[in-house]
């Protein structure tokens, strides 16, 4: 197939020129809001789970959005949304300046297809082993997108010849011998590229990577991390990268030049450069999280249990009241129970942070703490002040 | 016979010098298979001290777990064990593990040499309660009695837990964090000398594992057990273990102190292995990984098994295989150019790491 033909079969879909100007992908007060546990009883109100509270986000072209935070903390749904894979129980997602939902439910005004915005915006999921079909060789998993994407115009041939380009370019060669075997087959990188070429042979402006490193071994991880970004290069795509791991959410968004955002809880409270919020965290919940991050140093001191005021993260159906992370914060204080602190640029300019502690006129620092002696404990361990 | 058997770990005898609770000598697993000979474990010597932590690290594939089934002679057929491996009563009676009967075996388990795998989902039974699983396991080892009831309630507590709503409960209405602290619990509860744990954090949030870590070496110094801990994440082990293994396609190809295999590792396999790992300390232009793989247990490289991967490798590595030698106090690599690795393959992290030319 020639590089003409290529383009042709590639050409973009209708994106109306107006739509230049807007983010790729625009969250407006995002929330999202799951109905758990009725169990038996017909006449028990169901629990929800608030799994996104009020998120406001905007994923630019070629961006690259690392979230970091605990189980439950609600960044892999908050990637779904941003990626079309979840609907939100409340706000506005927009592709292009489009609500992908009324793109969907046929409702308002429709710039963009349903189906573009489908096919731009793809997943990739934490586990390769679960998301590859044992009983498919590797080409034919490869193929199917392509099928999808372009059905009748594209030949088995031509099919088969651009899954192969493809396989070479995230170093799967040969790619004939790969594109014949079974996922059983490869090793768990090798799994893990070729869950990253499907999504990539949809042609996707935004991939959303589910702890798409986790699951490897360690001494693997830079080498899937910096394959993402070499392919970001080629193919432009944004992505969203979702991680419990500050190592290596510090290594992807600072070799990619993007953002790392902190989540706690369903909602957003620390966003910035990697050199911001992991170099010089402003956020006690980021604090901690840098603090616990093993470290390779040989001649560190051990430092015991993370000084938190509690080790489990709350029952995300009854979050707590006011600032979410007090129940756990070493610093917080009478007001921090009552009043929520919304995400805002720090009077220095730098990251957003949703805490009072880096304004030092708020009526927080008039209250009392909950516990002078865990601040006490976290002042000392990890070096910050606690007036 | 089973008089004996309950007497692991219950008598009180003076130290000798650096007492060892379980010898591997000339250790080597095989497995014939129609595509060849698999040997998932080569060649291991290693003395188990008592009351220490000791790591066992290396890549997926690099025979770390197969190494600790051996020790507890639990390799699956068709996999052959040869050499000897000795465990060390603390009365000072020696127990040849390959040696016992079936049954002798199922004591050994649990009351000698206990493991905590990696996920407990598929460890507990879902319909038993955790309350069930203590009193079976004691049951099966005739070892129910009230003053291991009090046991459990205290291994509980020590790993706060509350006894009475964890005991009650389900496996599925534990967070990952509470099962895997209550498994933990579980392999204690009939007083092992030695708890061997597959990656046991692995699954869990950062600071959850970090909480795990910290705990574990609160009860160790506290119920004297000997930890044996597997990992692939050396950053997290380094604050707990006292020394730590590096394993290569199936052998071990480095052992000392942590400090020394942190801050002056001798082997280069070792030092990749650092380098390679995301960590918070170093640039990350000098993060990188380790080219080539981990070899295919049928197909191991001639010489040093290392040699393909290794940018010092030269002729004599392709047809000779290094043995461990030792490098420094305690502390061994499997490298003919230990004296050179410096030159060729620097430590990212520099801290403390003096050169490595001063000795």
């Amino acid at each position: 197939m020639s590089s003409a033909e290529l383009e042709e079969v590639d050409a973009e879909p209708d994106i109306p020129p107006e739509a230049e100007d807007e983010p790729l992908v625009e969250l407006d007060g995002a929330t999202v809001d799951f109905t758990v546990g009725t169990s038996f009883n017909p006449f028990a109100d169901p629990d929800t789970v608030n799994a996104v509270n009020e998120v406001d986000l905007a994923i630019e072209e070629q961006d690259v959005l690392i979230l970091v935070g605990e189980s439950g903390s609600g960044k892999t749904t908050l990637g779904k949304v941003a990626t079309a894979l979840q609907r939100p129980t409340d706000g506005e997602v927009r592709y292009r300046g489009q609500n992908i939902w009324e793109a969907r439910d046929g409702t308002g005004l429709i710039d963009i297809d349903f189906r573009d915005i489908r096919r731009a915006l793809q997943i990739i999921h934490q586990d390769p082993v679960a998301a590859l079909n044992p009983n498919r060789t590797i080409l034919q998993t490869l193929a199917q997108p392509l099928r999808i994407r372009f059905g009748e115009d594209m030949g088995p041939g031509s099919r088969r010849e651009r899954v192969y380009n493809v396989l070479e370019q995230v170093n799967l060669t040969p790619a004939a011998d790969y594109g014949s075997r079974y996922p059983h087959q490869l090793s768990g990188g090798e799994k893990q590229r070729v869950v990253l070429t499907r999504a990539l042979l949809m042609d996707p402006d935004l991939i959303l990577a589910d702890e798409p490193v986790s699951a490897l071994d360690v001494s693997l991880r830079v080498e899937i991390m910096d394959l993402m970004l070499e392919l970001q290069e080629v193919f432009g795509m944004s992505y969203i990268f979702v991680s419990h791991n500050l190592s290596n959410a510090r290594y992807f968004a600072e070799k990619a030049g993007g953002r790392v955002g902190i989540m706690y809880l369903g909602e957003l409270v620390e966003i910035g450069t990697p050199q911001e919020v992991i170099g010089n965290p402003k956020h006690p919940y980021t604090q901690v999280l840098k603090w616990a991050t093993p470290s390779l140093a040989p001649d560190e001191e051990e430092k015991g249990s993370p000084p938190l005021r509690a080790i489990d993260i709350p029952d995300a159906r009854n979050p707590p009241s006011g600032c979410r992370f007090h129940t756990r914060c070493p610093f917080a204080r009478e007001a921090c129970t009552e009043i929520h602190p919304e995400l805002e640029e720090t009077t220095t300019g730098g990251p957003e942070v949703a805490c009072f502690r880096p304004d030092g006129n708020h009526e927080y620092w008039q209250t009392p703490l909950l516990d002078e002696e865990a601040a006490q404990i976290a002042e000392e361990k990890m070096e910050v002040n606690v007036e | 016979m089973s008089s004996s058997f309950t007497q692991f770990g219950e008598e009180e005898q003076p130290e000798p010098e650096r007492d060892v609770v379980l010898t591997l000598d000339n250790v080597n697993v095989r497995f014939d298979m129609s595509r060849g000979v698999a040997r998932p474990v080569k060649n291991v010597d290693l003395e188990v001290h008592r009351q220490e932590i000791l790591g066992i690290a290396g890549e997926s594939g690099s025979g770390k777990s197969m190494l600790c089934s051996t020790m507890m002679d639990a390799v699956e057929d068709p996999g052959v064990i040869s050499g000897d491996i000795t465990f060390h009563t603390s009365s000072g009676r020696e127990v040849d593990v390959l040696g016992l009967d079936k049954a002798s075996l199922r004591r050994f388990r649990w009351e000698a040499i206990a493991m905590v795998f990696q996920g407990t989902g598929s460890v507990f039974n879902p319909v038993l309660s955790i309350e069930q699983h203590f009193t079976e396991t004691m049951q099966a080892h005739d070892a129910y009695s009230e003053e291991r009831v009090e046991r459990m309630h205290k291994l509980l507590e020590d790993l706060y837990l509350e006894p009475n709503r964890i005991l009650e409960s389900y496996p599925h209405e534990l967070s990952g964090g509470q099962q895997q602290r209550a498994m933990i619990a579980l392999s204690l509860i009939l007083d092992p000398q030695v708890l061997i744990m597959d990656e046991p954090t692995s699954a869990l949030d950062l600071l959850m594992q970090r909480s795990i870590i910290d705990l574990l070496r609160e009860i160790q110094d506290e119920y004297e057990f000997t930890l044996i801990f597997i990992t692939h994440d050396l950053p997290l082990i380094r604050g707990l273990c006292d020394r730590i293994a590096i394993m290569y396609a199936f052998e071990i190809v480095e052992l000392g102190p942590t400090q020394q295999i942190m801050g002056k590792a001798y082997h280069p396999y070792t030092r990749a292995l650092l380098n390679s790992t995301p960590n918070l300390d170093m640039p990350v232009e000098e993060m990188r990984p380790i080219p080539g793989e981990v070899p295919d247990p049928l197909n191991v490289p001639i010489g040093c098994s290392y040699h393909p991967r290794c940018p010092m490798a030269d002729n004599r590595c392709m047809n000779e295989d290094p043995e461990l030698a030792e490098v420094d106090d305690n502390h061994t690599a499997a490298c003919f150019y230990t004296d050179q690795i410096d030159d060729h393959i620097p430590l990212g992290i520099s801290a403390g790491n003096t050169g490595g030319r001063d000795r």
